[in-house]
């Protein structure tokens, strides 16, 4: 190859020479000399050769001025060489011993060829490869990382990260040379392996070992020390577990499923299974939803299984809920049902402590086709579990000794809203949601709640109505319970809608049922939704506004939003204060439970006002005038109001609605009291006017007779599909401190002799009512008004 | 007319039933049935529905006739509220048009009070079913006035061709040794 220099003078050279032609004249001393021209220079060509060979390099040169040469070579890149005849044009020299981590070897030689002015030069490259001969290179040896290994598990030992920079085939050789001795399999193979052995818990032993690598002519050694610690046979199992709670859509017209909250599932019991389905331990979430279960076996495979329930029965403060089916095993009685269970697929324990399982219920709702798949409605019983909690939690916040007893809430993908004259909860036939205490009607306690979860109307005469994201249906039931477990109710339930103008004791229990569905989650707006998605209904106790003549204590939403604001922080109107739940508590489980009037507006408010700070008398008298409730003269038998109601029924002001109470006397003169079925809507036989109330009190035992005598007798009417006659039937009740003793319901035409037999000393009260007013088939004009003569002899 | 020995037992089965209300194992005199308030209900062939807790309005109905595909269905409707004579706005709606279609010359929103006399309003909705199965409609009632409004929204359910209407199952039943039952739903 030619150099660029030496192309450039040949250039130049054959310039000036080109000048000089055509220059002319000039002097004429040297004007016919040439300047020296530089030779030019081939190295010859490329080669690629074995190491050891005896390599010839072939150069060449030519001077354009016919001057005597000089060669010189030289090495300019690469392993050296002695370059043998380095001052001729042809040289040569021994290739040198290439490695074969490196081959080829590429030697770089420069020819420079002088005329003794100038020069020129060019190179030539050779590249050396490697055939295996020569020097051996000693390998490297490579036997790991160290590491540390649990006690009982295999542990490879991997050399093959050994080399050898010739490619020698290398042959291996383990020795172990610290710790106890070990029985290495493969000791002769680059990768060895022994048993990690069992160590003393809590100690961990090194043992190292040495790789030898060998070529066939070198060696080379490198260790390893692997750790052996005690292996984790038993491991923690931790987590969380959640269940999804969509938002409900404005106005609570069924949920909106691209807005769910993972809630955590909290305070229930949760079991750890085998894949066999043996239980390995149990425990309880926290109040975050987080479950840990202690000493389980490693690398098991286990599933996580909860059980809607929850359980404390030993402390100062106990409870139990569970969530069941009512439509499975109908051959047992309702509280043992089946209790549900929400499981999740097996995962392995693996061999160290683990706290990341977590799992989360899932509603079930497809979102493609907007329905649930009622086989994966995961989270229901979860969520009717958690809206109790929150009750729970309201009543252990202010009673460190509660005991809330035991309830089932009965839930059911199968639980229909059906109109049936004989619903069969067996078969989830629900009227409504609803409480009951006896659900089996076999004079057994068994306190139960009833939630719907039809959701896709099952029946043909049904609502669809689903109930378990519903926290404000289930706790207005739960507020049942509590008042039946811990306070007291006088309520003869039935039918009732907003504004829910019933009789007092219906609305105030009622009323407690709506005020907790709002105080317990702390959520003011109570949502019934029906559908999934679609339909529903809701209320706000924030800004809920009856017909103000319509406020009282018949109304049910008056007494809600009263016991509402009493508890909420947020001020409106004459809701300037808040006195917590505490005194609200203490007054329904004390007074409330123990007053000798019916349980109303009245009687709370009465032994409310005990159970307040002084400061805040003033605060609850004022939510109180919002409702009408005359505060001048407060007490349990309403002496002192004289607020007449209106209704919305005929526009004029309710008659026989006050006194709430009449005073009777044994023996005193006879009293002239109304029934009036003026403001019923409905055949439900609990609205306002429907019911009076007799007390009387007395000093020492006394045997007695309570006599009712319609006056006027009312005309006859006639029964419009039997023809049977239809008269004033009246009926009386007969309590003590809300306690029934008996009652008298005759078949007897305007009239009913209730001869009550001896009777301690104390306080009665006795609930009247003409049974006329039940009869759904009554005439359309038996009177609104029916008045008896009152005697108590 | 219904009998009194027939409230009579009934009362004296102590039933703690409470629909929506209340409870009082102490005053069994007084406990009331739904099977008994309901009695004579069944005659104009209307279901009937308690009012949901929170709502002003009680929507009761009929469907008229046997629902089949591409036959129009109509459906009767018993709409009353706690608000006397004053106008309730009705509203219509099918969440799913591919079961259920409506008739153009169906309106989907009206606005009636009651007759002077009578305490609710009665309409109707015609609806067409597009397929066989369970399909439903939705019904609303609501008012607005100088009190605030108040609304609610039921969906009604129309059976459409044979519909099983037998317990589902959901999850599966398993008996422990002892004989408990527990109700297993797994979750991914």
């Amino acid at each position: 190859m030619q150099s660029q220099s030496a192309l450039q003078s040949g250039i130049l050279a054959l310039c000036l020479a080109g000048l000089s032609a055509c220059g002319g004249g000039g002097g004429d001393s040297g004007g016919n000399q040439v300047a020296n021209r530089a030779p030019i220079v081939n190295a010859g060509t490329a080669q690629t050769v074995d190491e050891f060979a005896n390599v010839t390099l072939s150069g060449s040169a030519s001077d354009a001025d016919g001057d005597v040469l000089t060669y010189e070579w030289e090495q300019t890149t690469g392993l050296g060489v002695t370059i043998n005849n380095a001052t001729s044009a042809t040289a040569n020299f021994d290739a040198p011993d290439v490695l074969a981590t490196s081959t080829p070897e590429t030697l770089t030689f420069r020819l420079t060829v002088s005329d003794g002015t100038a020069s020129g030069s060019d190179t030539v490259e050779i590249s050396v490869v490697d055939i295996g001969l020569g020097t051996n290179s000693p390998p490297t040896a490579a036997a790991g990382g160290d590491r540390t290994v649990l006690e009982l598990t295999p542990v490879d030992l991997d050399g093959t990260g050994s080399s050898d920079p010739d490619g020698d085939g290398l042959s291996y050789s383990w020795v172990q040379i610290g710790g106890p001795d070990v029985a290495l399999a493969g000791a002769g193979t680059a990768t060895a392996s022994f048993v990690a052995p069992d160590v003393e818990p809590g100690t961990s032993v090194a043992f190292t070992f040495e790789l030898t690598v060998d070529d066939g002519s070198d060696t080379a050694t490198d260790t390893v020390v692997i750790t052996v610690s005690e292996a984790l046979s038993a491991v923690t199992v931790a987590g969380r577990l959640g269940y999804e709670r969509p938002l409900p859509n404005q106005g609570c017209r069924g949920y909106d499923f691209n807005f769910i909250l993972d809630k955590p599932v909290r305070l229930a019991t949760v079991y750890l299974l085998d894949a066999a389905g043996n239980e390995l331990g149990t425990t309880q979430t926290d109040i975050d939803g987080n479950y840990a279960f202690t000493g389980i076996a490693a690398n098991t495979d286990v599933r996580v299984r909860v059980r809607a329930e929850l359980v404390q029965d030993s402390g100062p403060q106990t409870w139990r809920v569970y969530v069941r089916d009512n439509t499975s095993n109908v051959g047992v009685s309702l509280p043992q049902r089946p209790v549900y269970e929400i499981e999740w697929p097996l995962f392995n324990t693996g061999s160290t402590d683990s706290n990341d399982n977590d799992f989360t219920a899932r509603t079930g709702w497809d979102s493609i086709a907007r329905a649930y798949d009622d086989q994966q409605r995961a989270a229901a019983p979860l969520a009717v579990l958690d809206s109790i909690l929150d009750g729970v939690l309201l009543v252990t916040g202010v009673d460190p000794d509660v005991d809330l007893g035991r309830i089932d809430a009965f839930w059911s993908i199968n639980n229909s809203w059906v109109e049936l004259d004989d619903p069969d909860v067996d078969n989830g036939e629900l009227v409504t949601a609803y409480y009951s205490s006896d659900p089996d009607r076999n004079f057994t306690r068994n306190p139960s709640l009833f939630l719907r979860g039809d959701a896709i109307g099952r029946f043909p005469e049904s609502i669809i109505d689903t109930d378990e994201f519903d926290a404000y249906v289930i706790l207005h039931e739960w507020g049942h319970y509590f008042e039946d477990e811990l306070a007291r109710s006088d309520s003869i339930g039935g039918s009732h809608w907003i504004p829910g103008t019933v009789e007092a004791r219906v609305a105030f229990g009622e009323g407690w049922g709506n005020a907790m569905g709002a105080i317990a989650p702390g959520n003011p707006i109570g949502c019934d939704t029906g559908a999934p998605a679609s339909s529903g209904s809701s209320l706000n106790m924030e800004s809920y506004n009856s017909y103000a003549d319509e406020q009282g204590f018949f109304n049910e939403m008056s007494v809600a939003t009263f016991l509402y604001d009493l508890w909420d922080q947020a001020n409106d109107g004459a809701d300037d204060g808040s006195i917590g739940f505490a005194p609200i508590y203490e007054t329904m489980t004390g007074f409330q439970r123990d007053t000798a009037a019916f349980t109303t507006l009245f009687s709370f408010a009465t032994g409310l006002r005990q159970n307040v700070d002084p400061a805040d008398i003033d605060f609850v008298d004022g939510l109180l005038a919002e409702e009408n409730v005359d505060t001048a003269v407060l007490d349990i038998w309403a002496s002192g109001q004289s607020t007449q109601p209106v209704f919305w029924h005929n526009g004029n002001a309710v008659l026989d609605l006050l006194p709430l109470y009449t005073q009777i006397v044994p023996g005193g003169p006879t009293e002239n009291l109304c029934v009036n079925n003026g403001q019923v809507i409905d055949q439900h036989g609990n609205k306002p006017g429907e019911w009076r109330y007799l007390r009387f009190t007395l000093a020492s035992p006394q045997s007695l007779t309570l006599t009712l005598q319609a006056n006027p007798v009312p005309p006859p009417t006639t029964d419009p599909t039997t023809g049977v006659r239809d008269r004033a039937d009246p009926d009386m009740f007969l309590y003590r401190n809300g306690q029934w003793l008996g009652d008298s319901r005759s078949p007897d035409d305007d009239r009913e002799q209730f001869i009550m037999g001896t009777l301690a000393a104390g306080t009665y009260t006795v609930a009247i009512q003409d049974w006329r007013y039940e009869d759904t088939e009554i005439a359309n004009d038996y009177p609104d008004r029916v008045c008896f003569d009152i005697t108590l002899n | 007319m219904a009998t009194k020995m027939q409230f009579s037992l009934l009362v004296l089965a102590f039933i703690g039933l409470s629909a929506c209300g209340a409870d009082s194992p102490s005053s069994p005199g007084v406990q009331k049935d739904a099977a008994v308030q309901k009695q004579g209900d069944a005659d104009d062939g209307f279901v009937r529905t308690p009012a949901r807790p929170g709502t002003m309005f009680k929507v009761d109905y009929r469907i008229v006739g046997t629902p089949v595909v591409g036959s129009p269905v109509s459906i009767d409707l018993d709409i009353r509220s706690t608000l006397g004579d004053e106008p309730i706005n009705v509203g219509y709606q099918v969440p799913d048009p591919s079961a259920l279609a409506m008739d153009e010359a169906q309106p989907r929103s009206l606005t009636r009070a009651p007759l002077a006399g009578e305490s609710s309003i009665r309409e109707r909705v015609t609806v067409i079913p597009q397929r066989e199965g369970r399909l439903f409609i939705n019904v609303s009632a609501s008012r607005s006035n100088d009190d605030g409004s108040a609304s609610t929204m039921i969906s009604i359910p129309i059976h459409v061709g044979n519909v099983d209407t037998s317990l589902q199952e959901h999850g599966r039943l398993e008996t422990d040794e002892e004989g408990e039952t527990t109700r297993v739903l797994s979750s991914e």
